[in-house]
């Protein structure tokens, strides 16, 4: 190995690190928030870059041999979910008092990008718990209020459970196998013996849980209310994106069988079902998207249904339009007095009078999320159905579809209340957030990108 | 020039419907309105003359003149076309004549109405589609004019739109209508699916060809049949009819007694070709034909609304044409359109004189003693009913005599017993006729004083036209109408066993005629003693013929209402709001239901979260090991 | 500009409109409606341009417009004019002026968003129609259920919003299932010919198994027959009618039922001949229960917007028969059916909204005798009464005749060959003219005889406006009953096309 790969492979990472660093200094040195503010934008901002920069140039490499190694695909991925960071850190500005909110959210996304680049289990068990453990105190970190505080807690609880569940199968595939590469497991798919089977199934179910797939989806609705609206959208967005990107990584060029296979469809087509349903009265939006999130970890579960040759072009197009369509909701999310009552229905009832554009940002985004065309929700559906069916598996494609049917009321019900119900009577909207707006409209944009050409954009993942 | 005669009442109607009326804010005066109304018709008649001429002057070779292509469909043109031969020269000299004289009429009749403009731009349209109904060589054409003068019919029967009943009477004509249309339909697709054309001349040139088309010709004959039944008034679809009176006098007159409701005889006589080959076919003609002459005959005897007497008399005299029509005599049974035409409008415009003079009393019970005060409306009246009775040698006499000859002898399913019911019905015609004659111009009069008070004789515009008609009817008789179309639809065969019954049938079908006028006489000569006894006697008899045979009542309970309930209860209330519906919203119901479900599970209780997990977990394991 | 560049133009003109809108500054609603109005209006007049350069000589794509769009699944931006679209095309130019006009007095809330909307649903409509590609089409037609959504949602009656989310689950039901038939397909295609195409041209080179064809076909023609719709997917209609504001009741009518009949015309029955075949009994008795069930319920309705809307039903089981029959008399009364319907039912939607301005009320029980009060106004309407009646002279009666000969010419030999089912449901097709004239003369009866009764008065009879709008209307009604030779020889070519796909059968193995 020699440091000049370990210095250009890791740039994205090592650039977070540095990012780190400084805004740690920031805050001993006591400059406030605003200062870290900006370190924490421009580092993610370059860090992406980066990636993507490197992507381009086709660059690829493996400083820790078996370890980490990156390839143009896997830096593409680094670049989409550190963008997906920076529409987080824009509308978080007006929301929180230290600096800390920045540096968490710098080290969680220093796992998030070691997930995608790791060879084996410790690298990746690294990544996610890195990614994973700032979490917690993000939601924890929101306005101080009791509720968060507890599902802080239950989401640490659950993800411990996950942590367990993870290093129990890798070790059962360790004893079987003798080796920790991730190479193991897509052979242990295929092995017939009870031993792998049950560290082929914790290790599924562990990222199950981190992608909130029923039954192990329980902490996000309370997690994702409790959180303030920026943590929110990032666990939405971020995290399920490096946990999905992670398992396409893990499952590599493994085609699934019987039983795994059902088990790889069936528990996503229940969430998918259940998410959509327990979706439908819920009261406030964050709560709805929390549910939201669940189906659609259905969904992308569902990718892994299909040819392995697809699966990462599915899941990262479908992220990419999933996270900045939800992204977009959240950044457009008007402001007020109490973080609490900000997205409570009843205080969007008539919000078209009060702040047209917030609401026709948030309309936009529910019929994207609802895989409306010609939002890019559509093609990204498109493109997972079209290859569980490709793979033969029509019966689960067309359950799916049927499933994700369920899913347009909700959706349309928002639009309902911003629209089409009599406006509610709250005492003035908060403060306008210039920033969040910018951030709404850069998603906006990229969505529009992905309406008009998107071949382009599929041709390129 | 037969486009022109078509298209000339078409100019009239869109200059009145557009100039008179409201639509373009009544631009212009009656003046105008009765110039161009009245002016248009007589030019169509005088170019039908004209076109008489042409006709003759070509040894009544046909004359064709295509307007335009409404559609080519792959190898099936369908064209506006128009047709002029005898038949269609005799129906459109009665059109464009007897139809100009009543716009005459109407102007004076009509001069205090404030819909004057709109009612001669109806009575224009009628006319271009009665004319587009004669002149059209393929059923198509024919078939629109055919709904149009259907249309003309709703609106005028509705002309008083301020009183719903005349509007029910009009949509009650136009479904009717349309029952017997369907028919027509089915009967115009079945010739077009067998001989891919339309063409009247065509379709009957194909029926008289040697070998005879796989298409049945009865079945073709009875289809079309429905649609002339319905237009003619005949048993089962006469139902509209009587109630059509509600419209103007100068439209019954028009609409309900010269013109419209001959169509279906002109439909099966300019057909003839098809029926030739349809003995079936002819043979229901015939019996439905002498069955409503006979049933509306005795409805009429009953009646006490001056018009529908003659409505009945009417559809009375339209079953006589059809009775012809069923035994092959079909130039007879233009003859009587013809005759009928000139005698009944006369009675009609009469009628509507009397209706005027008494200021829109139409009961003959309060009528009487009115020949002295209104004498030109009272004798042209006479002649008309001495006409229509067949009393010789005026025109209905010859008409009349020569169905009931035909019906008696033609080899083409003429019986005795045909014979006989039309004679009835001709012995009932006379009586009823002159029972109307009676009530309303003889005898001590009825009228209250001030009704009395206001009698007046009609302008000349009215009485003029009356004098015409009743010197049409006095002597129409003698134009050979079927001489004139023998050429074209030649006499049936007649047994020759029964030639010699001719003279005593001419013999009896006079006497006939006198014996009515006697009973009418006898009945009602001397006050209404004698017909009150006889009411007396048979009050059931009476009831029965009075309500028309309850058939309205018969529709009304077996479809009308059955049709509105399942419509109704059935599929608005059952299938559309309880199973289609039901289905929906419970499904809704169950999707909430289900989500509020799912939603109470997220307790917020991290045990239950746990337990879960745990059954995920465990679930999921067993079922991996199902196979090892 | 190439006659390609033009249709583009067409095509996209809508949105350009909406992005007027946006520049126009809040609260300028004389400036929205006369925008609006404009460029409906230069969208007609470009569409008609076409339609005049449009050769009916030409059997194929005219003006076409290729280029790829999703490359990896040979998805392309493809639309041209063809004898299927041309006339509807037309159709769907032609009353876009007239919604915007007629809702200029009608709609008076968030006014910029309303005519934004239409924009929508002009475009998605439009583009409906001129797909050549189906993932483009898929796009289109699912698009369209969001303006719609919003039109009655928002300036809809009392119960819009259970109106509006049924209509939208309704047929976003049908959709989905839709959907997966269309990937199946493609798919399906790509492996057995290699070909990776949405383009429809290459689609009807796929060889099927009946059982395949039948399902797939069950999938397109539930999506189809909600739209149209058939009995008895059809109880969605009353409701978004009902509720709609005047201007959405006139697309929906007037352009969005025809979606069904020509996805089917299209789609439907071409791509799955044998299946088509199969299921040609069963959908050929479901159109005349349409029919008659919709004539029926329109007898007894006392909302005069949902006899209109019953009588939508009716008329376009017609169509469906239309289409069934394979004759090409009836496949050519189809298509002018589909026109007609669109101006009658159109224009008389437009004269419903125009007295609920006046009186606030849809009782047909609240009214009588309109022709003493408004004598123009009921001019106009017994004018389309009679061609909603299929009175000839009227576009009604171009279309109902044709589809019944039509109809009855191909049943005709089956009833000889010992079928007799064809004839049966033609024959009671035809009792559907009775029942037709029965439920509109009861309307016009209580609408425009007797006493004079409306609430609000005294009334204004029609304004200018109002009178350009029918106008225009009767009169094209009128051109289309009278001279329907000029637009059926547009489509005779795609009847003959549709016919011949329809009758070839395309299972394993059959000739391509």
């Amino acid at each position: 190995m020699n440091a000049n790969a370990v210095l250009t492979a890791m740039l994205p990472e090592h650039l977070l690190l540095l990012g780190i660093v400084v805004a740690i200094g920031v805050e001993i040195a006591g400059q406030g928030r605003k200062l870290s503010f900006a370190v924490a934008l421009a580092t993610v901002a370059a860090a992406s870059i980066a990636a993507a920069l490197l992507a381009l140039d086709g660059y690829a490499a493996a400083p820790f041999a078996g370890q980490f190694s990156v390839t143009p695909a896997t830096l593409l991925v680094k670049a989409m979910v550190l963008a997906f960071a920076l529409p987080v850190l824009l509308m978080s500005r007006d929301d929180f008092e230290g600096g800390e909110f920045a540096i968490l959210l710098m080290s969680s996304l220093y796992g998030a990008c070691l997930m995608q680049s790791a060879d084996s289990f410790p690298t990746l068990f690294l990544g996610l718990e890195l990614m994973s453990l700032p979490v917690y105190v993000l939601v924890l970190l929101a306005y101080q209020r009791p509720q968060s505080a507890e599902a802080a807690l239950k989401y640490l609880v659950l993800g411990g459970t996950a942590t367990a569940m993870f290093l129990m199968g890798a070790s059962l595939l360790y004893g079987t196998t003798g080796s920790l590469s991730l190479g193991v497991f897509a052979r242990a798919l295929a092995a017939p013996d009870s031993l792998s089977r049950a560290a082929v199934v914790l290790i599924v179910l562990a990222f199950f849980l981190k992608a909130a797939i029923v039954p192990f989806h329980a902490w996000a609705p309370d997690a994702y209310e409790a959180a303030s609206v920026p943590v929110t959208a990032y666990m939405a967005t971020v995290v399920k994106a490096a946990v999905l990107l992670a398992v396409v990584r893990l499952f590599g060029g493994a085609t699934l069988t019987s039983p795994l296979l059902e088990l790889v469809a069936a528990l996503p087509l229940l969430s998918i079902v259940w998410g959509n349903l327990a979706a439908m009265r819920q009261p406030s939006l964050r709560r709805m998207i929390a549910y939201s999130s669940i189906a659609h970890a259905g969904y992308l579960f569902y990718a892994l249904l299909g040819d392995p040759a697809g699966r990462l072009q599915a899941v990262a197009f479908y992220l990419l339009a999933y996270g900045l369509l939800n992204l977009l909701a959240f950044a457009a999310l008007p402001a007020a007095a109490d973080d609490r009552e900000r997205d409570r229905f009843d205080n969007l009832r008539g919000l078209f009078h009060r702040a047209p554009f917030a609401a026709l940002m948030l309309g936009v985004a529910m019929l994207s999320l609802a895989g409306i065309p010609p939002f890019p929700g559509f093609v990204a559906k498109f493109l997972i159905f079209r290859n569980v069916m490709a793979a033969g598996h029509t019966t689960y494609a067309v359950l799916g579809l049927i499933g994700s049917y369920l899913g347009i009321y909700f959706y349309l019900r928002v639009i309902q209340v911003m629209f089409m119900s009599p406006d509610a009577a709250v005492a003035g909207s908060g403060p306008s957030r210039p920033v969040a707006v910018g951030a709404s409209l850069a998603c906006l944009a990229a969505a529009l990108l992905l309406v008009v050409f998107p071949g382009w954009v599929i041709a390129r993942m | 020039m037969l486009t022109a005669i078509v298209l000339l009442p078409l100019l009239g109607f869109v200059l009145n419907g557009v100039l008179a009326t409201r639509l373009g804010g009544n631009l212009v005066g009656k003046r105008f309105v009765t110039v161009v109304g009245c002016g248009l018709p007589l030019i169509a008649f005088a170019l039908v003359v004209a076109s008489l001429v042409e006709l003759r002057a070509g040894a009544y070779a046909p004359l064709v003149e295509v307007a335009y292509r409404w559609a080519q469909i792959g190898t099936s043109p369908f064209e506006v076309a128009f047709y002029f031969d005898r038949l269609t020269a005799v129906m459109a000299l009665v059109v464009t004549g007897v139809g100009s004289v009543i716009h005459v009429y109407s102007v004076g009749y009509m001069k205090d109405d404030e819909g004057f403009g709109r009612f001669f731009a109806y009575l224009n349209l009628f006319l271009f589609f009665m004319l587009l109904l004669v002149l059209g060589r393929s059923l198509l054409v024919l078939f629109v004019g055919w709904e149009g003068v259907g249309l003309c019919s709703y609106l005028l029967i509705g002309f008083w739109f301020g009183d719903l009943a005349n509007a029910r009477a009009g949509k009650k004509a136009f479904v009717t209508n349309r029952v017997g249309d369907a028919g027509f339909l089915l009967g115009m697709f079945l010739l077009h699916q067998a001989f891919g054309t339309l063409d009247m001349d065509r379709i009957n040139a194909a029926f008289g060809a040697a070998t005879l088309p796989a298409v049945s010709a009865s079945l073709v004959g009875l289809l079309l049949f429905a649609g002339a039944s319905a237009k003619s008034a005949q048993i089962p679809l006469h139902v509209w009819l009587p109630d059509a009176m509600a419209g103007p006098t100068p439209v019954s007159a028009l609409i309900h007694a010269a013109t419209m409701v001959t169509a279906g005889v002109y439909l099966v006589a300019r057909m003839s070709g098809i029926y030739l080959h349809a003995p079936e076919a002819s043979a229901v003609i015939a019996v439905i034909g002498v069955a409503t002459a006979f049933f509306a005959a005795t409805v009429a005897v009953v009646q006490t609304d001056i018009k529908k007497v003659l409505a009945y008399s009417t559809i009375s005299q339209l079953g006589l044409m059809f009775l012809a029509l069923g035994v092959g005599a079909y130039a007879v049974a233009i003859f009587h359109v013809v005759t009928h035409a000139f005698f009944k409008a006369c009675l009609f415009l009469g009628a509507g004189s009397v209706i005027h003079a008494l200021g829109g009393e139409q009961d003959v019970r309060r009528m009487g003693g009115l020949a002295r005060r209104i004498p030109v409306t009272f004798w042209t009246f006479t002649i008309a009913t001495a006409a229509i009775a067949g009393i010789p040698p005026l025109a209905g006499f010859f008409s009349k005599d020569e169905i009931l000859w035909f019906a008696f002898a033609s080899t083409r399913g003429g019986s005795p017993v045909l014979w006989a019911v039309a004679a009835v019905t001709a012995l009932l015609t006379a009586f009823y006729m002159f029972r109307l004659l009676w009530l309303t111009f003889l005898g001590a009069s009825r009228m209250t004083p001030e009704v009395e008070h206001h009698v007046h004789e009609s302008p000349l515009s009215m009485t003029g036209v009356l004098m015409l008609l009743a010197l049409l009817s006095a002597v129409g008789g003698f134009i050979a109408v079927p001489q004139f179309l023998e050429a074209q639809l030649p006499l049936p065969a007649l047994h020759e066993e029964l030639h010699r019954f001719e003279t005593p049938l001419l013999v009896v079908s006079v006497a006939i005629a006198l014996v009515g006028l006697a009973a009418a006489a006898f009945l009602y000569g001397s006050g209404p003693a004698r017909s009150d006894a006889l009411r007396q006697r048979f009050p059931g008899l009476h009831r029965w013929l009075a309500s028309k045979y309850f058939i309205d009542e018969l529709y009304e309970r077996a479809v009308g209402r059955p049709l509105v309930w399942v419509s109704d209860r059935v599929f608005l209330r059952f299938g559309d709001r309880a199973v289609l519906d039901g289905t929906l919203n419970g499904a809704a119901a169950i999707g909430r239901g289900s989500g509020w479900l799912l939603g109470r599970v997220q307790t917020g209780s991290l045990h239950v979260y746990v337990w879960l997990v745990l059954v995920g977990i465990v679930g999921s394991l067993l079922w991996s090991w199902r196979h090892v | 500009m190439s006659d390609a560049g033009v249709l583009n133009l067409v095509l996209f003109l809508p949105l350009l409109g909406v992005a007027l809108l946006v520049a126009v500054p809040a609260g300028n609603g004389a400036l929205v409606r006369a925008l609006s109005l404009a460029v409906m209006v230069v969208q007609l007049a470009l569409t008609a341009w076409l339609y005049v350069r449009f050769d009916s000589r030409v059997a194929g794509l005219q003006f076409e417009t290729r280029l790829p769009w999703i490359a990896a699944w040979g998805v392309s931006y493809q639309i041209g004019l063809d004898g299927y679209n041309v006339l509807l095309v037309m159709l769907t130019a032609f009353l876009g002026p007239l919604v915007v006009a007629s809702a200029f007095t009608a709609i008076t809330k968030d006014v910029k968003l309303f005519y934004a909307m239409v924009f929508a649903v002009q475009f998605a409509m439009m583009g409906t129609f001129l797909a050549q590609d189906l993932f483009l089409f898929y796009v289109f037609w699912e698009a369209m259920m969001i303006p719609m959504f919003f039109l009655i949602g928002i300036w809809g009656g009392e119960r819009r919003i259970y109106a509006t989310i049924k209509f939208v689950l309704y047929t976003a039901f049908g959709s989905i299932l839709m959907l997966a038939a269309v990937i199946y397909l493609v798919w399906s295609l790509q492996k057995t010919t290699g070909i990776a195409s949405f383009a429809f041209a290459d689609l009807v080179k796929s060889r099927l198994p009946l059982d395949v064809q039948s399902l797939l076909l069950a999938a397109f023609a539930l999506s189809f027959a909600i739209k149209v719709p058939i009995v008895p997917l059809h109880t969605w209609l009353p409701d978004a009618h009902v509720e709609a504001p005047t201007a959405g009741s006139v697309i929906l009518a007037g352009v969005m039922l025809k979606m069904g009949t020509y996805g089917f015309m299209k789609l439907g029955f071409p791509l799955f001949p044998d299946a088509t075949h199969l299921y040609t009994p069963i959908l050929m008795t479901l159109a005349v229960v349409s029919i008659v069930y919709g004539a029926c319920l329109a007898l007894v309705q006392d909302d005069i917007k949902k006899i209109i809307a019953y009588s939508s039903i009716s008329h376009l089981g017609y169509v469906m028969l239309g289409l069934l029959s394979l004759e090409l008399i009836g496949i050519q009364g189809a298509v002018i059916q589909m026109v007609s319907h669109g101006l009658v039912a159109g224009g008389l939607f437009l004269m419903v909204g125009m007295i609920y301005e006046r009186c606030h009320t849809r009782e047909l029980r609240a009214y009588g005798g309109l022709a003493k009060l408004l004598p123009v106004y009921s001019v106009f309407f017994m004018v389309l009464t009679l061609a909603s009646v299929g009175l000839p002279t009227t576009s009604g009666f171009t279309g109902e005749f044709l589809v019944l000969l039509g109809a009855f010419r191909a049943a005709w030999p089956l009833h000889l060959a010992g079928d007799n089912l064809p004839l049966a449901l033609t024959a009671v097709a035809v009792t559907g003219v009775v029942l037709g004239a029965l439920y509109m003369l009861r309307f016009a009866l209580g609408f425009l005889y007797g006493a004079p009764a409306a609430p609000h008065q005294p009334l204004v009879d029609l304004g200018a406006r109002e009178k350009a709008i029918l106008g225009v209307i009767v009169a094209a009604v009128f051109a289309l009953g009278l001279f329907p030779d000029g637009p059926m020889q547009k489509t005779e070519l795609a009847a003959a096309s549709y016919r011949q796909l329809v009758s070839t059968s395309r299972l394993p193995g059959s000739p391509p």
